[in-house]
């Protein structure tokens, strides 16, 4: 199947979803590409097996996988919301943002800055050209909604609020952000709707908040070119020559509906042309095993064949292309990703 | 019997919580205790409720009691008290400058919801509530937001608030954490990160609760593939740190009524 520049695996959640895109990145990297795999928060196990450490995130790391008796290669990037604000910082030569308490909490790993963070990052990386195919490992179920809808949000928040702020204090601002501007702002700030919020934040909050606050949004703003560059990274995202989405599902809990639900949301995405993995498919032996009828174990049976069938059916009806991949009886993830990298080195679409 | 004001169920996405979470909801209506299943119907504002419809069908078909709590809603209803007024309230949250603050940053979404959530239980001190929480992520973020908006905020209304929320949070006569899980390696392992994380933001009581165990099915006569899996499954479990409170079979039910009378006997060891 051929690659693009680059893949975004979604999934309904704990459907072996960051296995199954680094299965994919091994098996691209196996045919000679340049590969990227970024992603958000594997498992330990997965972690050490890829050589990738807490202390290395938020920076690219060589990765190295023994696969058929070669040494596949690739660069790995464990998501870390502090690192890619600092790069932040570091490109807008705004180092002071770093030292604001409020901006410090949020950018803490689960701060909440996440999904935002990551399509900055994604862009960064995108535009180091080093790279024939990124391939993107998101957070599960809604939390890659917030994913998508980050890049509207960033827009919407650089646009509306700042509206407000900036339009009436003009060149006053852009000239003097990074100072202790909290207090002026305040009284400068007449038009309507941001004084008497920020006044109605004030009694319930303290002015020390405000005043943190308002320098938090300012340190924002003057670095608002690295997140406006996130948006140019939306055309791309949305050209399906050079982005594929895959969703991700698993026959393991029967998510249907919530798989469906991520595909109407994100309808412009997920065409009728896209793609579901469908994950954890019984292995052939159990079609092979013929148990006594009316026994318990043509209960078992026929309780996991029903749970599969069914899911196929209603996927089949949406997406044009359903992969199925089986699930890999072993416990060591290693296992997991030579079987998933073989089975995503024999799909023709 | 003593009850808790609050159950947590969290883990991650199909480990099978709202299935619990029902369960648990029933086993506590079946003991005559005035209890309703919560959820978030929305994490943004003026978004569609879109995934929430098949929790109220399933408990509406079980007959029980739900709590569906909508962003907006919510907001308005915690600022209305703060600020004293309604009026001012409904304004604040229609500003375009209130919307993109909330939509920045996730965390608030769950300060407000948690302080919904424990507004109801100082209200009604007979009512007991079970959370079927966002997959572990998500619930890190809830219990991290409490702790990080305290630290934001050093004095003030939402400070004192804050702290009140935390000091709620981390009794553990008042709350529980039901973290699901699988009996396999990284479900498992991941579970043991999951409480180190947690415990290090607060002392929380935790259950730990193993679904989908294939051990009923030790006796039966399986083809290799469920033969490896059971293997891996008592393998995994044998390698296995932390103390698991309650296993759920795996079950061959086919409809949400017979699955919830299966799983009743469970439930009563978690309360």
């Amino acid at each position: 199947m051929d690659s693009k520049q680059f893949e975004i695996f979604s999934g309904t959640g704990g459907v072996g979803k960051t296995t199954l895109a680094t299965a994919r990145a091994l098996a691209l990297a196996d045919g000679g590409k340049k590969v990227l795999l970024i992603t958000i928060d594997p498992a330990k196990r997965l972690k050490d097996l890829l050589g990738l450490s807490d202390a290395s995130s938020g920076d690219t790391c060589p990765v190295e996988f023994e696969f058929e008796g070669s040494s596949i290669k690739l660069d790995a990037l464990l998501m870390n919301p502090e690192r890619t604000f600092s790069k932040i910082a570091q490109k807008t030569n705004q180092s002071d943002i770093l030292q604001n308490r409020i901006l410090k909490i949020l950018t803490r790993p689960y701060g909440g800055l996440n999904e935002i963070l990551s399509v900055v990052e994604l862009q960064y990386q995108n535009e180091s050209g080093k790279y024939d195919s990124i391939i993107l490992d998101t957070p599960p179920g809604s939390h890659f909604l917030d994913f998508l809808d980050s890049i509207e949000r960033i827009r919407v928040f650089f646009d509306q609020s700042f509206i407000d702020i900036f339009t009436y204090l003009g060149k006053k601002v852009e000239s003097n952000t990074g100072m202790n501007f909290g207090k002026r702002m305040v009284t400068m700030v007449v038009s309507g709707g941001v004084k008497k919020l920020l006044g109605y934040l004030g009694k319930v909050t303290g002015d020390k908040f405000v005043d943190d606050f308002i320098e938090a949004v300012l340190h924002i703003y003057s670095t608002k070119e690295a997140f406006l560059g996130a948006l140019e990274l939306q055309k791309v995202l949305r050209n399906p020559l050079k982005t594929d989405w895959f969703l991700v599902t698993s026959v393991e809990q029967n998510k249907l509906k919530e798989a469906l639900e991520i595909k109407s949301h994100a309808k412009d995405l997920f065409t009728s042309e896209s793609s579901i993995a469908l994950n954890k498919c019984v292995n052939d032996d159990l079609l092979e095993w013929q148990p006594a009828a009316g026994s318990k174990e043509a209960e078992l049976k026929s309780a996991l064949l029903n749970r599969e069938n069914q899911l196929k059916a209603g996927l089949e009806a949406q997406f044009k292309n359903v992969l199925s991949f089986p699930e890999v009886l072993s416990i060591e993830p290693k296992e997991h990703l030579i079987k998933l990298t073989k089975t995503w080195k024999k799909v023709r679409i | 019997m003593s009850f808790k004001r609050l159950y947590i169920f969290t883990g991650k996405g199909g480990v099978g919580k709202t299935t619990l979470s029902l369960a648990f909801t029933k086993t506590l209506q079946n003991k005559n205790k005035k209890v309703k299943l919560t959820y978030f119907k929305t994490s943004k504002l003026e978004e569609q409720t879109i995934q929430y419809q098949e929790v109220s069908d399933k408990a509406k078909q079980l007959g029980v009691e739900t709590l569906g709590l909508d962003l907006m809603e919510s907001a308005e209803a915690y600022i209305g008290k703060k600020l004293g007024s309604k009026t001012i309230a409904h304004w604040v949250v229609k500003t375009p400058f209130f919307k993109s603050l909330i939509n920045m940053i996730p965390g608030f979404n769950y300060l407000i919801f948690m302080g919904q959530v424990l507004e109801f239980l100082k209200a009604d001190p007979d009512l007991i509530l079970i959370l079927d929480s966002p997959s572990s992520g998500h619930a890190l973020t809830m219990f991290e937001a409490t702790k990080n908006f305290n630290q934001i905020f050093q004095k003030g209304s939402l400070y004192d608030d804050t702290t009140e929320m935390l000091n709620m949070l981390k009794s553990p006569e008042f709350v529980q954490l039901n973290l699901v899980t699988l009996p396999a390696p990284l479900p498992l392992q991941e579970s043991q990160d999951f409480i180190k994380q947690v415990k290090a933001i607060e002392n929380f009581d935790i259950k730990l609760i193993c679904n989908y165990s294939f051990q009923n099915f030790k006796e039966l006569e399986l083809p290799n593939s469920l033969q490896t899996k059971l293997k891996n499954e008592l393998e995994a479990l044998a390698k296995n740190e932390v103390q698991i409170d309650q296993f759920i079979p795996f079950s061959l039910a086919q409809n949400v009524d017979d699955l919830t009378k299966e799983l009743l006997p469970s439930m009563e060891s978690l309360v």
